[in-house]
């Protein structure tokens, strides 16, 4: 009986074509539940971190409270001052970690001593949101990055790796693949699983033979299997029902890995789409700095290298050429999640963006201090809020703050104090 | 219960004769040591250092109380505790011996019960470099894997540990991903691909004739750069090359017909060089990527034929680039020269050949894995589809019986052992179910090897409490010393019940060593061990270092791990590491080190004069490069670098707001200087007198492991052209000058470098015990407990006896019960 192979890759369908959906955005394709009368809009959270830090000087203004003037970067954000607040004095205690970037891994987690010993990372604020509404949408969280590297971790301390190529994120959120696509994934669901539940029955054999210690693990094992077990039954489902529609063109991606501003610019193109949508409530993106020099006019020294800028004037201008771009980018993302509208107030008030980085102080990889922004979500903003330079508040204080905004019922999270972040509400 | 050592075994049943005695209450005469000797500082008053003694109880089945007491028997076992001084009088050595005996045997005892029930080893699960290549064997594969799954945490300072292999719901959705990936790569019904060799002349690349086409300079008036004329010179018979980048030597004429091993023959000379050889980088590059395929010397004015065998994957070209050309006589950069005028070293290129693919059998390998004895025969080609891409079929007389036939032979070469009765019976089942289903019999099977490929028998190590079985072992040595799956051979030897035996063994990692798969184990051990993998963490300022390069950063890895693998073979002692009378260096290498002589691309040993102060990994360039970020050199991390990898020591992490140096290359100040400010405090002198003195004997060396007396700058200073490098015409300013003396803690003062080395060598022990430690942590899994410390110190005894090599080390490592236990 000749058998022949199926005739196209069995993992082709769902690439992305590229194909503009010219459909206007109404208010009409929002999800049902939210035009109606008595709904509120969900609350959903945006964290950016740019890792090579954020040159102090240019950032942090003198004053603090409401009467402060602009720095160089601030200036940049003059539009939005009223919707962000700075913060100064803010870190997660004990990071002093394997390397001077260890702390990368743990700015949204703020598990003590990243890479160090038996170090094993927490969750991030943004799974620790997904476990609790995450099935609410198509995509419980949306990890993306410059690089694959990211900062969400899952509650066993595992990163889950960063979308780096907006046309494909694009084309998951909302290109809809033919039938025959739709059918072959299906397939490939229910295929799923039935080997999750074969092998589910076959860790069974390996549990009756091992010792306490080890059935935690392998109960991580049964955990994970389960999970995806889960969430493929969910997909199945998800698969069924149509993607949103929307008026935008699937973005081009931006093949130079130098180019981080770029890459930063297209994912922040793409995040109030996903918001919008409801596609998803919960989004982080890491812009990793790298050795390398980006394109940004003016620069001719790589990044990590300006970051450790040695004080060397040339390289510090250079450094905030790079970091305008950043801020500049930041801006627009404001400005768009402003713009886009939902029941008639702005995403932007339901949608806190954290942005910032886990480096105070890059040149000598210093974690204190560290450059935060909040804008949005619903708090009361235009104010630089300072805390003491040499005793940090805890900025998962910040993240209790921002997980009870979320609607979250909870006090703590991760290294967080009693306290809150004095002058935020 | 696994293999104890005397003592081991006597502290055993210590615990198990007075174990209510020795958890709860500190014992009394515990207690009474401290309150004599300890608790006038460290009590709930004064807790210095943070220590209050009085508030520890004895409770070390927690893990942090246990930590506490280890931390305690440890300050005090090294005299370190309590400190020395005039009015106050030592612990008799009985007494202290007595103290030391009774909190030890508490915590070794409560330490060898747990291993009992549950083996030092957790249940662990391959790594994802462990992963690609196990997968890449058993598939018969070369496409990389590694990357679709998420970054393992190394703990205890390597991802083979237990405690960092995590596993998650993501894990497993990428577990299924790759598996797709490894399969779409083996199962290929295409044609057998032509093997070919055919010989190509860059005269006949397009762009080239083109370029020469053009006249010689374009005229003044056009600026559309459409008529700019690249450098490039043509000879009767080759062409030559002066630009290092852009417009290199591309090669269109050929392209990878299918993935496979491809023969690159390149023949070419240094044009116009002075007598000095040119260096040629040969790339594939397929216009998105452009991987470093190997690069050459070129002798002068006389043809050289190089020959490289490479996996290639399909539809890349090649791209040849020269080093060290482009400048002429006056150290000008050429640019818009008549090209008949110029008088500057080129890369000149004859020809190049390439013979490909070169395969194994065909169908590949890879089918034979999957698919087993199920035929596969030839596609009539009247009869095959459009395109015709298809040319084999599988053609299964009763595809049940050659389904279950094909997931019982996979299975069991997955799960690295025989099945158990019924084991492979669920994949089966997998497959028949999509089969009664009406799907196609390859797509069936597709869900059965993705079964099993996501099985906890393929992902987990199946190691079991006590002393390991036979394939437990052969496993466990082969993901050892080869990061991958066991061979045939262990296979058979384990199916013999012979493993085991302390001779089969030890012939086993003999045989291993000198395996080519062993370069797994260098790179992962060294990469981790000495942090080779963050080579590429930064990238040295250009300014301040123009002559780094591609061809530098490549070798610097090459070259600790061919010392490394020097010291196996050669079974050299593992005071090497501090200082040997050779290093492993190619041409890039001794110009950057200054030491000449040594012609070639290839690294090989080269003796050193007996005043050099290389040899041995102190004074090796990735160590140096890794330890430095790429501007600036620090003390600190240099010296940390050193305690941590070399001394297995680990510094005590900087009290909170302690702060740290803010690095400044102006030119003005040196690290040293800064330093000296931030030392003059005394929390923060009691850490750094240990921690700087090797830093500071390392300032000799920059951040890419070049030797200098004056630092560079980027502000003031004269203006010099780079010594160590043959490139020509790299400036860079100079600064103050290194100062690399120091002292070390008990006082013994070192003139710089070399002595600091001599007397790191007079002590050699720690950095035997170093290594050893890393070697058991690495190959078991598990870091070295308390309970732990005697088996390794047996291990290097044992090997010492034996003349204290590092090939020696290992079998010892692998002969211990250690390694022979979960």
């Amino acid at each position: 009986m000749p058998i022949a192979p199926p005739p196209l890759s069995r993992r082709a369908f769902l690439r992305g074509t590229g194909v503009s959906l010219a459909l206007p955005m109404l208010d009409a394709m929002l999800p049902s539940r939210l035009t109606a009368a008595s709904a509120t809009p969900p609350k959903r959270l945006v964290a950016v971190c740019t890792s090579l830090g954020i040159y102090g000087p240019a950032l942090f203004p003198k004053e603090t409270g409401r009467d402060y003037t602009p720095t160089p970067y601030l200036e940049l954000l003059k539009e939005h001052r009223g919707d962000v607040t700075v913060f100064s004095g803010l870190s997660h205690p004990e990071q002093n970690g394997a390397d001077g970037h260890s702390s990368e891994m743990t700015w949204l987690t703020s598990a003590r001593h990243p890479g160090l010993g038996g170090f094993r990372n927490t969750i991030s604020l943004d799974q620790f949101v997904a476990e609790k509404i995450g099935v609410e949408t198509r995509f419980p969280s949306v990890v993306l990055g410059t690089n694959n590297v990211s900062q969400s971790y899952t509650r066993s301390g595992v990163m889950i790796p960063a979308e780096t190529k907006p046309s494909a994120m694009f084309a998951k959120l909302f290109i809809e693949g033919s039938s025959w696509e739709v059918q072959q994934q299906r397939e490939r669901l229910k295929e799923g699983r039935s080997i999750m539940d074969t092998v589910r029955d076959e860790a069974k054999r390996f549990s009756a033979r091992v010792g306490s210690a080890d059935r935690e693990k392998l109960d991580e094992y049964f955990t994970s299997v389960r999970e995806m077990e889960q969430r493929m039954a969910k997909a199945e489902e998800w698969v069924q029902k149509p993607k949103p529609k929307i008026d935008a063109n699937a973005p081009k991606d931006i093949a130079e890995q130098n180019d981080i501003v770029g890459r930063m610019q297209l994912l922040f193109d793409l995040a109030p789409l996903a918001l919008q949508t409801d596609s998803t409530r919960l989004i982080t993106i890491l812009v990793q700095g790298r050795g390398d020099v980006p394109p940004v006019p003016g620069v001719s020294i790589d990044h990590h290298n300006l970051s450790h800028h040695g004080q060397d004037p040339e390289k510090i201008r250079q450094l905030e050429l790079i970091e305008r771009a950043e801020f500049a980018a930041f801006a627009k993302l404001l400005a768009s999640l402003k713009q886009k509208k939902e029941a008639g107030t702005p995403l932007l008030d339901n949608t806190m963006v954290l942005f910032g980085s886990n480096l105070g102080n890059a040149n000598s990889h210093d974690w204190t201090n560290l450059p935060i922004l909040l804008a949005g979500g619903g708090f009361k903003h235009g104010q630089h809020l300072s805390a003491d330079a040499k005793r940090n508040i805890p900025l998962s204080n910040l993240f209790v703050q921002m997980l009870q905004k979320m609607g979250l019922e909870t006090d703590s999270f991760g290294s967080s104090s009693s306290t809150t972040v004095p002058g935020l509400v | 219960m696994p293999r104890m050592t005397p003592a081991a075994r006597c502290f055993a049943l210590l615990a198990l004769v007075f174990p209510a005695a020795t958890v709860g209450a500190v014992g009394k005469d515990k207690s009474e040591f401290l309150s004599r000797h300890c608790t006038d500082c460290h009590d709930a008053d004064t807790k210095k250092g943070g220590l209050d003694l009085t508030a520890l109880a004895w409770d070390p089945e927690k893990r942090a109380n246990f930590d506490a007491w280890v931390k305690v028997h440890d300050f005090v076992a090294k005299g370190e505790m309590p400190p020395k001084k005039k009015d106050k009088a030592r612990p008799e050595a009985a007494e202290q011996s007595a103290f030391l005996a009774e909190i030890g045997g508490g915590l070794r005892g409560l330490e060898l019960k747990r291993q009992a029930e549950n083996g030092r080893t957790g249940l662990r699960r391959l790594n994802r470099g462990e992963y690609e290549r196990t997968m890449q064997d058993l598939l018969g594969i070369a496409t990389p894997l590694a990357s679709i799954l998420p970054a393992d945490t190394p703990a205890h300072g390597f991802d083979t540990v237990a405690e960092g292999l995590r596993l998650s719901m993501l894990q497993i959705e990428k577990y299924l991903e790759a598996a797709d990936v490894a399969l779409d790569a083996a199962i290929d019904f295409s044609a057998e691909p032509q093997r070919e060799t055919k010989r190509y002349l860059f005269r006949d690349e397009k762009n080239v004739r083109s370029n020469l086409d053009k006249p010689e300079t374009a005229p003044a008036e056009d600026k559309s750069g459409k008529n700019h004329r690249h450098l490039m010179l043509e000879l009767p018979d080759a062409i030559v090359y002066f630009n290092e980048g852009y417009p290199s030597a591309e090669l269109r004429q050929f392209s990878a017909r299918a993935a496979g091993t491809y023969r690159i023959r390149i023949s070419g000379w240094g044009y116009h060089c002075e007598g000095q050889s040119v260096s040629m980088r040969v790339y594939s590059d397929n216009y998105r990527e452009k991987q470093l395929l190997g690069w050459f010397d070129m002798p002068p004015d006389k043809p050289r034929v190089v020959e490289i065998t490479v996996k290639l994957p399909a539809r890349v070209n090649l791209r040849i680039e020269p080093s060290d050309t482009g400048v002429d006589d006056k150290g000008q950069g050429v640019y818009n020269v008549p090209v008949k005028e110029l008088k500057a070293p080129g890369l000149a290129l004859q020809w190049v050949e390439v013979e490909g693919p070169i395969l194994e059998s065909w169908p590949p390998p890879s089918m034979k894995h999957l698919f087993g004895d199920t035929p596969l025969v030839k596609i009539d080609e009247k009869k095959r589809g459009k395109g015709g891409k298809q040319a084999f079929e599988l053609a299964p007389a009763d595809p049940k019986a050659a389904a279950a036939a094909a997931i019982e032979r996979f299975a069991a070469r997955a799960f690295r052992r025989p099945l158990e009765p019924g084991e492979a019976d669920a994949f089966v089942k997998l497959v028949h179910d999509r089969l009664d289903a009406g799907r196609p019999f390859l797509e069936a099977m597709r869900v059965g090897f993705r079964g099993i490929l996501t099985a906890p028998q393929f992902l987990l190590f199946d190691e079991r409490p006590s002393k390991l079985g036979d394939y437990a072992l052969a496993s466990r040595l082969s993901y050892f010393l080869w990061s991958t799956m066991p061979d045939d051979a262990l296979l058979t030897l384990a199916a013999q019940k012979k493993l085991a035996q302390p001779e089969v063994l030890r012939a086993q990692a003999e045989r291993m060593m000198k395996d080519a798969r062993f370069k797994g184990f260098v790179q992962n051990f060294t990469g981790q061990w000495l942090d080779l993998r963050n080579i590429d963490a930064t990238t040295p300022d250009t300014k301040l270092y123009p002559e780094f390069d591609e061809r530098l950063r490549a070798s610097m890895v090459e070259e600790t791990e061919a010392f490394f693998s020097e010291l196996v073979r050669a079974d050299l002692s593992a005071t090497q590491l501090v200082q040997s009378d050779f290093a492993m260096l190619n041409s890039r290498l001794a110009a950057h080190y200054s030491i000449p002589g040594v012609e070639g691309e290839q690294i090989r040993k080269v003796a050193l004069a007996p005043d050099s102060p290389r040899g041995g990994v102190l004074a090796q360039a990735s160590v140096l490069k890794v330890s430095a970020n790429g501007t600036t050199t620090s003390p600190v991390r240099r010296g940390i670098w050193v305690m941590q990898r070399l001394l297995g020591q680990q510094p005590a992490p900087p009290p909170a707001g302690a702060g740290s140096i803010e690095p400044d290359t102006r030119g003005a100040t040196t690290v040293r200087e800064q330093l000296a400010k931030h030392r003059s405090s005394e929390t923060c002198a009691s850490c750094h007198v240990v921690i700087d003195p090797p830093g500071f004997a390392l300032e000799c060396f920059d951040v890419i492991g070049g030797y200098r007396d004056r630092y560079r700058s980027q502000g003031e200073g004269k203006s010099t052209t780079v010594p160590n490098t043959r490139s020509k015409r790299k400036y860079v300013k100079l600064g103050p000058p290194v100062d690399a003396t120091g002292e070390l803690p008990d006082g013994t003062k070192f003139d710089g470098f070399q002595e600091f080395r001599k007397l790191l060598l007079a002590r050699p022990d720690p950095v035997i015990d170093t290594l050893a430690r890393n070697l058991v942590i690495y190959s078991t899994g598990a870091p070295v407990s308390f309970a732990d410390r005697t088996e390794v110190q047996a291990i290097v005894g044992r090997a010492k006896k034996r003349g204290g090599g590092v090939r020696t080390l290992i079998e010892e490592v692998v002969t211990s019960p250690l390694f022979q236990s979960k």
